[in-house]
This record gives C-alpha cells, sequence and structure tokens, in this order.
C-alpha cells in the first residue's frame, strides 16, 4: 500500500493548499470538514491523518500558522497560505489538468478517428 | 531540494524544545474536538454521542499524536536523547555506585592514554625530521673492541666517498668544548658533525646558514651554529650574532647560524654545533680511533638491505686491504630503531602492564552493571510485560554503560594531561624525546575508542543477560531469592577470578622490578659511593698540549695538562676536610669509553692485530685509588714519585689477571699498551714512517707491573668488569685532557666545592668547571631508567590490587544482600556467627584461591618478556613470588571478610520477615 499513500499525501496536501486557497485562512478542524465537503462525501479520511500533512506543509514553507480565535469563541490554530504556497498550487493544478488530460487520452481512446 | 533541506532543517530544530511544541499540539487537537463536539450537538447528538463521534472521526487521539511527534523532530535522535535523559536520571539516583564507576573507568582509561601517548611519541610517531623513513643509523658492531658501535674516521671518509646507495652518509660525536671571552667561561656540550648532518636529516636552520661542504678542511672549519636555547640565554636572541666571532677552546670561531627551537637529535643535549675537520697529522683521524657514530639517508628506491650490503662490500674491503678492524661488520638499523632500542623493550612491557589494568577495570564495571541489572530484573520484566520491544531495552542499557564509559573517558583524558606533564618531569632523562611527548589527536580518538569498546562491551553481556530472562518468572519472584541468576553469579565470580589473576601477574612484574633495582643498588661496583665528590675538568687542547709534538706522538706533548693536573691535586688536597685527592679519565659507571689492546712479554708475540688482547685504559693522577676507596690487592697504588723520567709502571685490575695471567701473580711482568711494529700490518707501518709519525726502530712503551686493583665497573652497575689496565697520567704514552677530579671528604663532599673551585681557579682563573657532583648521585642516576620502570609498574600494580579488592568487595558483598534470607533461616535454624562467617568467607575464599592458581600460571608465563629488563633476579624468583601471593591473598581475603562480617550482624527476624 506504499505507493497509496505517497499518492494520497501528495493529493491530500494539493486538497488542503486548494482549500486554503479557496476558503482564506483556516483551522485544522474546518480545512479537514471543508475537504470532505468538497469532495461530496466521496473521500472519508481520518481527521488525524490531517495534522501530520499540515505539520509537513508548513516545515516545506508552503503554509504558515497562528493561533487565532474561531467562530465560536474558541482558540485554535489557523493556517493560510504563502507566496510560495499559492505559487506551489497553482503549479500543481495545472500539472494535475495535464496529467488527467493525458491519461483521458489513454483511458478512453474512442476520441481517435 | 530545496525544500527537503528546508524540511530537515525543521525537524532538527524541532527537536528543541520538543515538549512545549507537544503541548502545543495538544491544544490544538483539544480545539479540534472541542469545535468538532460544538458541531456534533448543533447537529443534534448528545454530549457523549458527540464526544464519541468526535474522536472516533479523528482516528485515535494518541496515535495522531505519536504521528505528530514523529513527524515533528528525529525519532531515532528524540529516543536517543530520552535513553540518555533516563540513563543520567539513573546515575544521579545512587551517586555511591556512579561514582566507582568512574573512578575505575577513569584510572583505567587515564592509564592507557598516558602509556600509548608515550607509545605513540616512541614508536609510532614519525620522527621530527623530514622523510624520516629513509633515515637509517649505521653501527659499527663486533667483539673485538670495548665499544661495539664506533667508527673511526678514516673508514667514515671512505664508506662516504664510495657508497652507492645513500644520498647521505654524515657522522657526529659529541665533546665538551670550552666558550669564552665576554662572559664566563662555559663548558658547552658540542655536536661535532659531517657537515651534511642537517641537510641529511632536513632541518634547514632558523637564521644564517647550515654548514656547506667548504666547511670540512682544516682551517676552514672554524665556524658554528648555535642551538636556540643557547641563543637565548648565553647571546639574548640577537639576531646580530650571526657573522660574529666567538672563543672557542681558545680559537675565534664564526657564527653562522642558528637552529629553530624545537630540533632534538637522540636525547643529546647539545648546544653547540661544529663541523668535523682533522689536522692533516692528527691522530684522532686514524685506525687508532674510534668514537664516530653515523646516520645516513637512503636514495630513493633503495632497500635498507641494499645499502647494508653496499657498505659491507667497504667495509670488508678495508679490512682486507688494511688489516685492521677485523671481525666488524656495518649493522644498518632504521634510525628510530636505534633511538628506542634501550627503551622498547621497557615500554611495551609497560604497555602490556597498563592493558591489564585496563581490563581488570573493566571487569569490574561488568561486575557492577551485572549487579545492578540483577537489582532492575523487576523493572525490566515489568517494562517488556507493557509491550516493551527487547532491543529497545537492550539499547538502554547500553546508552547508560556507554554512556558511564563516556564520562569515565572523560575523566581519564583529564588525568592523563596532568600525569603526562609529571611522566615527563619523572623521566627526562630515561626516554628519549619525553620533552615530545603529549596527549595528541590520535590519543584522543584512541582514549574514546577505548571507552566506548568498554562501555559496550560491558554493558553488553549484563544487558543481553536482563532481557533473556522469563518475563513471568521474574515477576513472580521476590527480590532475594535465594536460586536467582545462577548464572549471573557464575560471571559475576568468573570476572573477579580474572581480576585476581590479573592482579598477580601485574604485581608479580612489578615485584620483580623492585628486587631488580635493589640489587643493582647493592652490587659491589668496587669503589665506595658515600663521601667522595666528583668534578669534570676539560682542559682547551690549545693550551695544555703542544700539538707539534703531539702530532709526532710524542710524550712531552701533555706536560703542561700533567703540570696542571699536579698542582691542582696538590692543592686540593691541603683544603681542610679532604682527606684524599686524585683524577681520571674515565670515571666508573659512565661507560667504557677507551679500549686497547695489551702485549705480553712473558709469552711469544701475537702475528697480527687478530692475535692481540682487548682491555680497557685508563690514566690515573694523584691518590686515585683511595680518593675512591678501591682496594689494592696486591703491590702497591701509585704515588708522586712515578713521574715522567722515572719507570714505567702499571697497575692491573683482577679481571685481567684472571683472564691473561690465570690468577697468577702478575708483579714485575712487562706489558705494553700499543702493538709493536712487527704485529701492525705493513702498510700501516710502511704509511706511518714515511709521514714522520714514528721513527723506523720504534718501540711501544714498556710497563712494569705493581699492582692489582679490586674490579671496578666502568661500565654501569649491570655490566661485568672488562679487563683493565692504569697508567699512571705523567707517564701514558698517549695523552688527554678531559680529566674528573675524585674528591675523598670527611663528612658531606659538596661541602668543599667552593675551596676546590678557588684552588682551580688559583691555578688557572679561565678554567671552567663542570658536572659536580657526589658520586653518590652519579650512582643513583645510573639506575635511574630501572628505578623508573619499577615506579610505574608498582604504581600500576597498586592499582591493579585496588581495583581487584574493590571487585572483590563488590561481588562478596552483593553476594552477601541476595543470600540474607538464606543466612536469616540458617541462623533460625540454629547456625552460629562462626559458622555464618565460615559459610560466606568459603565462597570468597574459593573464587581468591583460584584466581591466585591461574594467576601463578599467567606470571611464570608472561614474566618472560621481563627478562631483558632484569638484573640479578630470574624471571620466577620464588621469595617474590610467595610474597605477591602472600600480599594479594591477604588484600583480598581482608576485601571478602568485610561483608563477611556484615552476614554475621543479620538479625534471622528481619531477614525472613523482609521480602
Amino acid at each position: 500500500m506504499a505507493d497509496r499513500a505517497d499518492v494520497w499525501q501528495g493529493t491530500l496536501a494539493l486538497m488542503v493548499l486548494k482549500t486554503l486557497e479557496t476558503m482564506g485562512p483556516l483551522h485544522g478542524y474546518g480545512i479537514a470538514r471543508r475537504i470532505e465537503q468538497t469532495s461530496g462525501d466521496l473521500l472519508i479520511i481520518n481527521y488525524g491523518t490531517l495534522y501530520p500533512q499540515l505539520l509537513k506543509l508548513e516545515q516545506e514553507g508552503s503554509i504558515e500558522s497562528e493561533w487565532g480565535i474561531s467562530d465560536n469563541n474558541r482558540k485554535a490554530k489557523f493556517y493560510r497560505l504563502t507566496n510560495a504556497g499559492r505559487q506551489q498550487v497553482h503549479e500543481e493544478t495545472r500539472e494535475w489538468e495535464q496529467t488527467t488530460a493525458i491519461l483521458d487520452r489513454f483511458l478512453s481512446p474512442k476520441e481517435q478517428s | 531540494m530545496r525544500k527537503r533541506l528546508r524540511v530537515w532543517l525543521r525537524r532538527l530544530a524541532g527537536l528543541v524544545g520538543g515538549d512545549r511544541r507537544d503541548r502545543e499540539f495538544d491544544l490544538e487537537l483539544d480545539a479540534h474536538l472541542q469545535m468538532h463536539i460544538d458541531d456534533n450537538v448543533r447537529a443534534g447528538m448528545t454530549i457523549d454521542e458527540a464526544r464519541r463521534g468526535a474522536r472516533l472521526k479523528l482516528g485515535g487521539v494518541e496515535q495522531t499524536k505519536e504521528q505528530y511527534r514523529d513527524r515533528r523532530g528525529v525519532p531515532w535522535i528524540d529516543a536517543a536523547f530520552k535513553d540518555v535523559r533516563f540513563a543520567l536520571r539513573l546515575m544521579a539516583r545512587s551517586p555511591g555506585f556512579t561514582a566507582v564507576v568512574l573512578v575505575t573507568l577513569a584510572i583505567g582509561i587515564g592509564a592507557n592514554t598516558v602509556m600509548f601517548s608515550v607509545v605513540n611519541t616512541l614508536l609510532l610517531r614519525p620522527l621530527p625530521y623530514a622523510d624520516p623513513a629513509q633515515l637509517l643509523s649505521i653501527e659499527t658492531v663486533g667483539v673485538t673492541r670495548g665499544q661495539a658501535e664506533m667508527t673511526s674516521p678514516p673508514d667514515f671518509y671512505a664508506y662516504r666517498a664510495k657508497n652507492r646507495t645513500l644520498d647521505h652518509l654524515e657522522a657526529f660525536y659529541i665533546r665538551p668544548f670550552n666558550l669564552t671571552g665576554g662572559q664566563d667561561p662555559e663548558r658547552v656540550s658540542t655536536l661535532i658533525v659531517s657537515p651534511g648532518f642537517f641537510s641529511a636529516l632536513g632541518i634547514p636552520p632558523a637564521l644564517g646558514r647550515s654548514f656547506v661542504a667548504g666547511d670540512e678542511p682544516w682551517g676552514s672549519h672554524r665556524v658554528t651554529l648555535l642551538s636556540d636555547g643557547l641563543w637565548r640565554r648565553r647571546f639574548g636572541a640577537d639576531p646580530n650574532i650571526v657573522g660574529q666571532r666567538l672563543t672557542i677552546n681558545g680559537e675565534p670561531y664564526v657564527v653562522v647560524g642558528i637552529l629553530p627551537p624545537k630540533f632534538s637529535f637522540f636525547s643529546i643535549d647539545a648546544q653547540m654545533f661544529v663541523p668535523m675537520a682533522f689536522a692533516p697529522d692528527d691522530n684522532l683521524n686514524s685506525h687508532s680511533n674510534y668514537f664516530l657514530r653515523m646516520i645516513g639517508r637512503l636514495k630513493p628506491g633503495v632497500t635498507r638491505e641494499q645499502a647494508a650490503a653496499d657498505l659491507n662490500r667497504l667495509s670488508e674491503a678495508i679490512i682486507a686491504e688494511q688489516h685492521v678492524n677485523v671481525g666488524t661488520a656495518l649493522a644498518v638499523t632504521p634510525l628510530r630503531d636505534a633511538l628506542v632500542r634501550d627503551v622498547r623493550q621497557a615500554v611495551l612491557v609497560m604497555l602490556g602492564a597498563v592493558g591489564f589494568v585496563l581490563l581488570i577495570a573493566c571487569a569490574n564495571l561488568a561486575n557492577l552493571l551485572l549487579a545492578r541489572a540483577a537489582v532492575r530484573r523487576r523493572e525490566v520484566a515489568v517494562r517488556l510485560a507493557i509491550g516493551a520491544t527487547r532491543a529497545r531495552l537492550v539499547r538502554q542499557f547500553l546508552t547508560e554503560s556507554v554512556l558511564l564509559a563516556a564520562a569515565g573517558g572523560v575523566a581519564g583524558l583529564g588525568l592523563a594531561y596532568v600525569s603526562v606533564d609529571a611522566l615527563n618531569l619523572l623521566s627526562q632523562r630515561v626516554l628519549p624525546r619525553s620533552q615530545d611527548v603529549h596527549v595528541d589527536p590520535a590519543v584522543l580518538v584512541f582514549t574514546f575508542g577505548v571507552a566506548a569498546v568498554t562501555g559496550i562491551l560491558c554493558g553488553l553481556v549484563p544487558a543481553l543477560h536482563s532481557v533473556a530472562t522469563e518475563v513471568t518468572d521474574d515477576l513472580k519472584d521476590g527480590t532475594r531469592s535465594a536460586s536467582d541468576g545462577k548464572a549471573r553469579h557464575r560471571l559475576r565470580t568468573a570476572l573477579v577470578v580474572a581480576e585476581v589473576a590479573l592482579s598477580l601477574v601485574l604485581l608479580v612484574g612489578a615485584g620483580l622490578m623492585v628486587k631488580s633495582v635493589y640489587r643493582l643498588l647493592h652490587v659491589d661496583a668496587g669503589f665506595e659511593t658515600s663521601g667522595v665528590l666528583t668534578m669534570q675538568i676539560n682542559l682547551p687542547p690549545e693550551k695544555y698540549v703542544d700539538l707539534a709534538l703531539d702530532r709526532r706522538l710524542s710524550p712531552l706533548a701533555y706536560e703542561r695538562s700533567v703540570g696542571f693536573f699536579r698542582e691542582v691535586i696538590g692543592r686540593v688536597r691541603s683544603v681542610p676536610g679532604v682527606r684524599a685527592a686524585g683524577a681520571i679519565n674515565g670515571l666508573p659507571l659512565l661507560g667504557e669509553v677507551w679500549g686497547k689492546y695489551i702485549v705480553f712479554y712473558d709469552r711469544p708475540l701475537p702475528a697480527d692485530m687478530k692475535g692481540l688482547s682487548p682491555i680497557q685504559y685508563r690514566v690515573v693522577a694523584g691518590d686515585y685509588f683511595r680518593a675512591l676507596g678501591i682496594r689494592i690487592r696486591s703491590g702497591r697504588a701509585f704515588t708522586d714519585r712515578d713521574t715522567r723520567e722515572a719507570p714505567k709502571v702499571v697497575i692491573v685490575n683482577r679481571e685481567l689477571v684472571r683472564r691473561y695471567w690465570n690468577d697468577q701473580d702478575p708483579i714485575g711482568k712487562v706489558v705494553s699498551v700499543n702493538p709493536p711494529l712487527s704485529v701492525l700490518p705493513k702498510s700501516v707501518v710502511d704509511e706511518a714512517i714515511k709521514s714522520a709519525r714514528i721513527p723506523p726502530d720504534y718501540q711501544p712503551d714498556k710497563f712494569t707491573v705493581v699492582g692489582v686493583a679490586d674490579d671496578v665497573l666502568y661500565g654501569g652497575l649491570s655490566r661485568s668488569a672488562l679487563p683493565l689496565v692504569y697508567a699512571p697520567y705523567a707517564q701514558g704514552s698517549e695523552g688527554t685532557t678531559n680529566m674528573f677530579l675524585t674528591v675523598r671528604t670527611d663528612g658531606e663532599p659538596l661541602s668543599v666545592v667552593g675551596a676546590i673551585r678557588e684552588q682551580i681557579r688559583q691555578v688557572d682563573r679561565d678554567q671552567p668547571v663542570a658536572s659536580i657532583q657526589p658520586m653518590a648521585a652519579r650512582v643513583s642516576a645510573s639506575v635511574s631508567q630501572p628505578r623508573v620502570q619499577m615506579n610505574v609498574l608498582g604504581a600500576f600494580a597498586a592499582l591493579a590490587i585496588l581495583l581487584a579488592a574493590i571487585g572483590i568487595y563488590g561481588v562478596m558483598s552483593y553476594s552477601v544482600t541476595q543470600r540474607t534470607r538464606e543466612i536469616g533461616i540458617r541462623m533460625a535454624l540454629g547456625a552460629g556467627r562462626r559458622d555464618v562467617l565460615g559459610l560466606v568467607l568459603r565462597q570468597g575464599l574459593t573464587m581468591i584461591a583460584v584466581g591466585v592458581a591461574v594467576g601463578l600460571a599467567g606470571a611464570m608465563l608472561m614474566t618472560r618478556v621481563m627478562r631483558t629488563l632484569l638484573f640479578g633476579v630470574s624471571t620466577t624468583d620464588p621469595m617474590v613470588f610467595v610474597a605477591i601471593v602472600v600480599l594479594l591473598s591477604a588484600t583480598a581475603c581482608l576485601a571478602s571478610y568485610l561483608p563477611a562480617r556484615r552476614a554475621t550482624g543479620v538479625d534471622p527476624l528481619v531477614a525472613l520477615r523482609d521480602e
């Protein structure tokens, strides 16, 4: 299951970043909830797996964190995209779109004529 | 790539302040769960369902925390840190144990570091010269002369000119020279070298120039190089001294350069250096005189064997053509070997000894760790039960022992630094290059290597042992079961036996050295060692010798020297406190310095040089024999009436009578100390007559034997006496200007120094006097090498016995604690104190007995390597062995008695109650 986990890590990272791009600064719980929603509940993840991922992204410099107050007045740690992170989102999005486009051609050859 | 680097850096940073970050994450998780719970409640769940749901969705709080922690830092470093922290806490909790271990290790590792520094400097580190592997020592070896290692100048010049395998062949010898003018006259030890000497060693001068070939011819030779020390001390480090003139032995010399500060050659303490040169008719430059030592540098690509073959080819040619040096050959050895030859054996023995000490220290450490491991059995069992892996536990034990070993290593290193300085001070004259011995990086690496290996080895066995136990057994058992850890107990006992055996071997070695030094100091040297003052007077030849007459071998050449000493001795006799005064050219114990051949006229003359009998020769003045307390066995001593005009007489020693006269009375027999012409090779005779050195009808002086003196050990306390001829200074046909004054005093020898110097000053104001010492001090100095060895070995042996005693005490003590319950039962059943004592002691004594037996066997085998270091003592000397066995057994018994006595103090009620 190793490579699956790696791919998983990569896609999860991109999902996190995209979520932050769309939603702005958000805490871990919020990010997890949002990812579930966006995937139309097709994706069921353990919320706990998010945190090591957030740490990794922070270590890589794609996001940064800050303690703040949440909607219901609780102290929570908020994450937000850095400039490098923003760039990463754009690049990786484009890569994914390319990848899916190529795969599309392979997997549905009836387009050729 | 940059991203990965950044990640790793952040992770390394994450090692620091880990606790704080973990707490921060706890808060984050708390907040997460709270928010989720809130949402769940809002969605309609009850509070309990909300909480459970949130936790489930998170996927395990602890797991998440652990994953986070793993990613935050570097997990294995984290674990290692934790182990270290735990180990430190453990060490702090039992300070006594920790202290004992640290001291044990510090001693073991420290001693080894010092010894290794010495070995490193002497045997491993290259000599401080350019390309030292190419440097050689070349010596003449053979048995026909008293001095086996010196070469004559003509031989040296021949070897130098004709060899094909050496880039350099240089000669050197050392003489005291008088430096006068300006300041106080000073006698300076001077190394006289062939001009290429310094370039052979690759030592450029610090100032000025080195010697060149042009400095060699007689007349151009009056140049000198000064040592850095002399330059600073006498000339105030004045750079303008280069090019200036100095007065050496009454002649003007020009200073051409100063040597670098760190220059040293063998342990020769020369302060001045002059080129080797001989006047055209100088007798020194002949086959009658052997006093040069040689070094060489191999041509690139040439082996030592090739050089040896080449040089011996030349040597054999000289023997064949000139009929001299018969029976000799040249030995070519690496320079370093020649340097350390004398001490190599001793140093290796010391290294072995100190290795033993380390082994004993390690055994102690292992024992202590084993004991501790036994105590922690329960803890280990519990931890295994709750899921720690055995590997993890072993790793933790190892961390502990490595940490202890590292701490011990640091302490040992500190000890070593201090000791090396002390060692330098103590062994100045004994170890060559002692000023070079210091703790250096190689030694540091060695020390920590030893510490690491010690830690791992000594920790591994107890560690593996601990985790190999059955968990259930340990959880069940009380901590004082009588039958537990049988194997562990056997191991500890074995370790103690080993310690006792090793200590015994060391102690025997030390004991043999002690006896050897004692023997040396009590050898009958043939003279009185106390109440005698000696001092060295070297007259400058230009002032006291008629050099022209000397070249013609005329006995009148030394009239002025004879006169000087006659007058000085006469004056010294009248100094209050002086009982007798005399002089000799070579003091006892300083070496066999003058070898010649004796010719007997009561038997047929030998046909050639091969048939001549070698002897040692000395010239004496005044009451030498009475001053040194040398007994005259038969006949008489020399008197003031034995002048140059009087009939020529000699005194021989008993060894000569024994060897060459079969112990018959030699009084009245006639001898010569120079061979007659018929014995010399024809070519030499023709050459000498042609150059007018000797008349065609030359006859050597004939001497009548008038006395037989007791044997005196001129060669040293451990050498036996050689056959020796004494001639009166005034009558000797070859002179010398270097004499030792010997004065017998009432009371303290040094008390008359001032008066004697005054008398000498009145005869010659400019004459320096040197090496003023009581004879007793010289005797003591001559045994300084074996004495240092004895001290060092003794120190190691003392350490060993101390460590062994600690080890025995520890094992016995622990064993008693283990058996408290058993003892309590026995006492409750009626055993008395004596019975308990016997029970416990029996265990200890068995250990000791086995250890002593093994040690004895080992000692008999191993002391064989010490054979060359001993004098007058066999390597299996029974007295020493018995004494050491008694000493060690007594110490060991005491060490086991103390805990045994504690056993008798056990209160059976308390013991039985305790669990």
